[in-house]
C-alpha cells in the first residue's frame, strides 16, 4: 500500500530544522517507509531523518512530495498531510522580523560626539551595561581529535554517549518554560535521535575511526550540506549541529579549546563574533543587558531566543569585537539599531529614562491584554482575533483577543487529495473551542472558488471566478463536504462557544438553505446521542452588497453579522485590490464606502443583531474611531495588531467618534477624510491642558536633554502624544531657532506637531538648577513644557498659552511655582493662573 | 512716549505674548504710552491701527520673522530686538529708544 503526497512548501526561508525535526517526529510515528522528494532537484531524503531532510535544502515553494510505503502508509499520509497543512505554515511564527523599523539618531545626539556603531536591530530595546567579550566555542579540527584524546572517559559505545547526552538535554527542557527555548532544545534532541546522523557515526565507527573523531566528522559532514543551503536560514543551523557535537565531545572528556562560560559580574552587553544557542541558555540572563553579534543571521536559534528572552541584539555589526573595549560601558539601542561606546552622562541619563518608560508599556500592555477593552466613556467594543489554524489561538489570546471574530476554515482543505475528514476537523474545531473557553470562536465555513482551487471540488473554468462559483454557492453541490463540516462544527459545540458563519451570501435563500440543513444535521446527531450546544450562534458575512438591503429579513434568520471589509469594498467600488494602475480607488476610507458601512450598521442594530467586523479596515487603527463611531460590537483584528487596538479604545470618547464619524461621512474624498480624522483626535472634546500626571514637581534631571525627555515621556505614558520620538524631534526643533529660556530660571520648550494628539501642558521642578543654553549662563530651575496640535489654529488652547506665557512674566507668579512643593500644588497654581481668563 | 510695538516669534506660541507682556509692563512702569499688537499662532491681535501709528512716535519690532503688513510702519523711526531681548531685559530696550 503506497500513498503520494504533493505540496508546495509554504515558509518563506524554505523546509529548515525546526519545521524539519517536526516532520519527522510526524513521520516516525509510524513504521513506514517514508521519503520527502524535492521534485526540482529529483532528490530524496528518508523523511525521518531531520538532517536528511534539511540537507535536501527545500526553499520556499518548492514543491515536495512524500511517499509512505508500508502496511500503516495511508494513516501515515492521512498524519503528515494534517501536518502539512496545519502545522507547517506557522513554523516560522517567530522568525520574521516584526515591526522593527530604523530611525535615525535622537536629535539632541547629533551635536555630541559620540562612538557609536551601528547594525541590524534583532529584538527590541534598550540595554545598559559594561562591556564583555565572548567567543563562542571553537569547533575542532578532525585531526585534532585524531591524536588519541577522550580516552579516560567512562562511556565506551555511541549508545551509552548518546543516552547520556539526551538525558541532559531533556533535563535542560524540562528547566526552560519559553516555547523559543524549548524549540531549540527539541531541535537539538531531534538531532541527536536523527537516523541519517547515527548511520554516519556508526559507519565511520566500522572503519576503526574512533569515536570523538567520527562524531567530529559526522557533525562536519551535515554542517557543511547546511552551510551550503541557499537558504540564510537552514546556513545557521550549522550552529546547531556543532553545539550538539561539543556535548557530545564533553561528554567523552574531550577538551575542546575555548573557554567555557561568561560569568556575568554585573549589567552586562555582550559583544562576540558569534554565539551559541547553548551558551545564551546558559548565560545569567538577568545580568544580560544586551547581545551585540558581528555575524548572526537574524534568523539564527540565538537570536531567536534573544528576541524570546527579550534582550535587545544588535547583529551585522563589523568589528564589534575590536571598536568597544572589555570593561567600557556601553549602551544598545535595538530600536535605533547603535550601540554607543562609553556614553557621556547625559546619553546614558536620556536611556536609563528610555528604557524605564519601556518597561511601565510593555507592563501596561500585559495589564490590558487580560482586560475588555472600553472607551474613556465605557462603551465596550469586543476585540478578537483572525486566525486561519488552531495553533494562532492561544498566541492570540496572550496578545490580548477576547476570541477569534473569524476562523478561516479553507486552510484546512488546501493542498490535499480529498476533503478532511469529519474527525480530522472535529479534532481542531474542539481544540479551539476549549482553548477559547469561554471565550467565543467565530468559525467560517469552507469558503473556496474559481481563485482558491481545491483540486477535488473540481471547479469549473471561469472567466471571473471572483464573481463566480465561490462561497456558499457550492454547497448544495458538494454535500457531502458541507455536511461533514458542518458535524464537526455541531459536535465540537459541545466544548466551548462556537459560532457558525457562512461566507459570501448574497439571498435569502442562502441562508434558509443553511439554517435547514444545519438544524436537520442538528436532528441527525442528536437521536445518535451527540450532545450539541443549544446556544450555538449562526451568521453570516457581510461581503456580497446585496445582503446589506435584506437586513431586516436577514435579522430574522441569523444571530449575527460580521463586515468583510476586504470583498465588499471590491464589490462595492468595482475594483481588484490589488490592481496596481487603480490603487486609490480601493481605500476604505472612500466616503460612499464609509456610508454604506454606516448603513449596513444602523440596519442590523436596529433589528438587535450583533455586528462585528473583521475585514483588514478592523486592524487599521487610523480607523478605530470611525469604527467606534459606527458603533460596531466587535473588531475582529489580525493578531499582532491587537495590543495596538486596545491601547487605542480607552483614548476614544465614543461621542465624540460619533461627532467625527458625521465629519467624514460629509466629506467627499479620501484625502479629506483622512485629513479630517488626522485633525480629530476622537477624544471628549474637553481633555484638560494640564493633569497631575504630566507635572514633575521634584525632578533629578541634571541635563537639558533629561528634562526634556522626561517630559515627552510624561506626555507618551499620558498618551497625549502618538509618538514621543518626533514629538521630543519637534521640541528640539524649536530649540534650535533660537533656546527657549525666559529668564529667571524658567524655560518653556514648546511645538506644535502632528504627533501631539490633545494639546497638552508639561511640568517639571528641578531638584537643582541645570544648564540650558550656551548662550544664557543662568541656570534653570523650571520648565514648563508646551504641546500644540497641528492642526489647531486660534483655538480655546492657544489663548490658554499666551496667558500662561504672559502670566510668567510676574514674579509673584514665579516665586510661588518655584516654592511649590507638591504636583498637586504647582496643578493648583497654574489653574488658577490660566482660569482668569475670560472667554 | 508714545510708542507702537509688533512681537512675533517664529513658532507663535509662547514668547510672542511674553514679549508682549513685558513690553507693555515695562512701559508702564516707566510711564510710557504703549500698544502692542502680537502676531502669533492665534494670528494678529490687538491690532495697531493707521491712527495707532501715525500718533506713535516709535515703532518697536520685537521679533523672530518677518512682519506681516509691514507697509503699515511705512516712514516711522523703527526700533528692532530680539525676541529674547524684550523678554529678558525689555528695561535696556526702551533705554535703546534714547538713542
Amino acid at each position: 500500500m503506497s500513498s503520494a503526497l504533493t505540496f508546495r512548501c509554504p515558509l518563506p526561508f524554505g523546509l529548515h530544522a525546526r519545521p524539519a525535526s517536526q516532520l519527522a517526529e510526524v513521520a516516525q510515528q509510524y513504521s513506514a517507509q517514508i521519503t520527502l522528494t524535492r521534485t526540482k532537484t529529483e532528490t530524496t531524503a528518508d523523511a525521518k531523518s531531520v538532517l536528511a531532510i534539511v540537507s535536501l535544502d527545500v526553499c520556499h515553494n518548492d514543491e515536495c512530495l512524500i511517499l509512505a510505503v508500508g502496511k500503516d502508509a495511508e494513516d501515515a499520509q492521512e498524519a503528515l498531510g494534517r501536518f502539512v497543512q496545519n502545522s507547517l505554515p506557522h513554523c516560522d511564527e517567530d522568525v520574521t522580523l516584526g515591526e522593527h523599523t530604523r530611525r535615525p539618531l535622537p536629535r539632541m545626539f547629533r551635536g555630541l560626539a559620540l562612538d557609536w556603531i551601528s547594525g541590524t536591530p534583532a529584538s527590541h530595546g534598550v540595554g545598559i551595561g559594561c562591556v564583555v567579550h565572548a567567543q563562542r566555542r571553537s569547533w575542532p579540527s578532525p585531526d585534532r581529535i585524531a591524536l588519541g584524546e577522550g580516552t579516560e572517559s567512562s562511556i565506551q559505545t555511541l549508545e551509552q554517549l548518546l543516552n547520556r547526552v539526551r538525558n541532559v538535554l531533556a533535563g535542560e527542557l524540562s528547566e526552560q518554560t519559553g516555547s523559543a527555548a524549548r524549540g531549540i532544545l527539541e531541535a537539538h534532541l531531534a538531532i541527536l535521535g536523527d537516523p541519517g546522523f547515527i548511520a554516519r557515526i556508526e559507519s565511520l565507527l566500522n572503519n576503526s575511526v574512533t569515536l570523538p573523531a567520527a562524531i567530529v566528522n559526522a557533525c562536519d559532514t551535515f554542517a557543511d550540506a547546511l552551510r551550503s543551503a541557499q537558504s540564510p536560514y537552514v546556513r545557521e543551523r550549522a550552529i546547531d549541529v556543532e553545539d550538539v557535537g561539543l556535548r557530545l565531545l564533553e561528554h567523552l572528556g574531550v577538551v575542546v579549546d575555548s573557554p567555557g562560560n561568561i560569568a556575568l559580574d554585573g549589567p552586562s552587553v555582550l559583544v562576540a563574533d558569534n554565539w551559541s544557542p547553548r551558551q545564551l541558555l546558559a548565560a545569567d540572563r538577568s545580568k544580560l543587558e544586551g547581545l551585540i553579534l558581528q555575524h548572526g543571521g537574524s534568523t539564527s536559534h540565538t537570536i531567536i531566543l534573544a528576541r524570546s528572552f527579550s534582550i535587545p541584539t544588535l547583529v551585522s555589526v563589523s568589528n564589534a569585537v575590536l571598536r568597544m573595549t572589555e570593561g567600557s560601558q556601553a549602551i544598545i539601542d535595538a530600536q535605533h539599531g547603535l550601540a554607543i561606546c562609553d556614553p557621556p552622562g547625559e546619553v546614558r541619563a536620556y536611556y536609563e529614562r528610555e528604557r524605564n518608560k519601556q518597561a511601565i508599556i510593555n507592563r501596561r500592555r500585559s495589564n490590558r491584554a487580560g482586560k475588555p477593552a472600553r472607551t474613556n466613556d465605557g462603551v465596550r467594543v469586543e476585540i478578537a482575533a483572525n486566525i486561519a489554524s488552531a495553533d494562532e489561538l492561544i498566541p492570540a489570546i496572550e496578545r490580548g483577543a477576547e476570541g477569534a471574530g473569524l476562523f478561516r476554515t479553507e486552510m484546512l482543505f488546501f493542498g490535499r487529495q480529498k476533503a478532511p475528514s469529519e474527525e480530522t476537523q472535529y479534532e481542531i474545531y474542539s481544540r479551539v473551542a476549549k482553548e477559547a473557553r469561554p471565550k467565543p470562536v467565530i468559525i467560517r465555513t469552507l469558503d473556496a472558488g474559481g481563485d482558491k482551487p481545491i483540486t477535488y471540488l473540481n471547479f469549473p473554468d471561469e472567466a471571473n471566478p471572483f464573481l463566480g462559483y465561490r462561497g456558499t454557492r457550492i454547497y448544495q453541490a458538494h454535500l457531502d463536504i458541507i455536511d461533514s463540516q458542518l458535524r464537526a462544527v455541531l459536535r465540537a459545540s459541545a466544548h466551548g462557544d462556537l459560532w457558525i458563519m457562512a461566507p459570501m451570501v448574497s439571498t435569502l435563500d442562502e441562508i434558509e438553505w443553511l439554517k435547514n440543513r444545519l438544524a436537520m444535521l442538528q436532528r441527525q446527531l442528536r437521536d445518535k446521542g451527540h450532545s450539541i450546544n443549544t446556544q450555538l450562534k449562526f451568521g453570516i458575512m457581510v461581503e456580497v452588497p446585496s445582503i446589506a438591503y435584506l437586513a431586516p429579513e436577514v435579522s430574522r434568520l441569523v444571530d449575527f453579522v460580521s463586515i468583510g471589509t476586504n470583498d465588499l469594498l471590491q464589490y462595492f467600488i468595482a475594483t481588484d485590490r490589488g490592481h496596481p494602475e487603480i490603487q486609490e480607488l480601493s481605500s476604505p476610507y472612500q466616503p460612499a464606502f464609509l456610508r454604506f458601512l454606516r448603513h449596513i450598521v444602523d440596519a442590523f442594530r436596529l433589528a438587535g443583531i450583533w455586528v462585528g467586523m473583521c475585514g483588514e479596515f478592523a486592524s487599521d487603527v487610523r480607523a478605530t474611531p470611525l469604527l467606534v463611531g459606527l458603533g460596531l460590537n466587535e473588531l475582529s483584528v489580525s493578531p499582532p495588531n491587537i495590543p495596538v487596538i486596545k491601547s487605542e479604545i480607552p483614548q476614544l470618547d465614543s461621542g465624540h467618534c460619533r461627532t467625527v464619524l458625521e465629519k467624514c461621512l460629509n466629506c467627499g474624498t479620501v484625502e479629506k477624510v483622512q485629513a479630517t480624522l488626522a485633525s480629530e483626535s476622537g477624544y471628549a472634546a474637553t481633555r484638560p491642558l494640564l493633569a497631575i500626571d504630566t507635572i514633575v514637581a521634584r525632578s533629578t534631571a541634571k541635563h537639558k536633554e533629561e528634562a526634556i525627555k522626561e517630559l515627552v515621556d510624561k506626555l507618551e505614558l499620558a498618551d497625549r502624544t502618538r509618538d514621543g520620538f518626533h514629538l521630543e524631534e519637534a521640541i528640539w526643533q524649536r530649540e534650535d531657532t533660537y533656546s527657549t529660556y525666559m529668564g529667571h530660571g524658567f524655560a518653556v520648550p514648546h511645538c506644535k506637531s502632528d504627533a501631539v494628539r490633545t494639546n497638552s501642558i508639561a511640568v517639571t521642578r528641578l531638584a537643582s538648577p541645570i544648564a540650558w543654553s550656551k548662550s544664557d549662563n543662568e541656570p534653570v530651575q523650571f520648565v514648563i513644557m508646551l504641546a500644540m496640535r497641528a492642526s489647531d489654529e486660534a483655538g480655546m488652547h492657544m489663548r490658554i498659552f499666551s496667558r500662561l506665557a504672559r502670566r510668567l512674566m510676574h514674579e509673584d507668579v514665579r516665586n510661588n511655582l518655584i516654592s511649590a512643593e507638591t504636583a498637586e500644588k504647582i496643578h493648583e497654581i497654574l489653574t488658577r493662573e490660566l482660569a482668569t481668563i475670560n472667554e | 512716549m508714545k510708542i507702537v510695538a509688533v512681537t512675533a516669534c517664529p513658532t507663535g506660541i509662547a514668547h510672542t505674548y511674553m514679549a508682549a507682556e513685558q513690553l507693555e509692563k515695562t512701559a508702564k512702569a516707566l510711564g510710557h504710552d504703549i500698544k502692542v499688537e502680537t502676531q502669533g499662532a492665534m494670528g494678529i491681535e490687538n491690532e495697531l491701527s493707521e491712527s495707532d501709528i501715525d500718533s506713535a512716535e516709535i515703532v518697536i519690532f520685537a521679533v523672530g520673522i518677518d512682519v506681516e503688513q509691514r507697509e503699515r510702519f511705512d516712514g516711522k523711526k523703527i526700533v528692532s530686538v530680539e525676541v529674547q531681548q524684550a523678554i529678558k531685559d525689555p528695561k535696556q530696550v526702551f533705554e535703546g529708544l534714547k538713542n
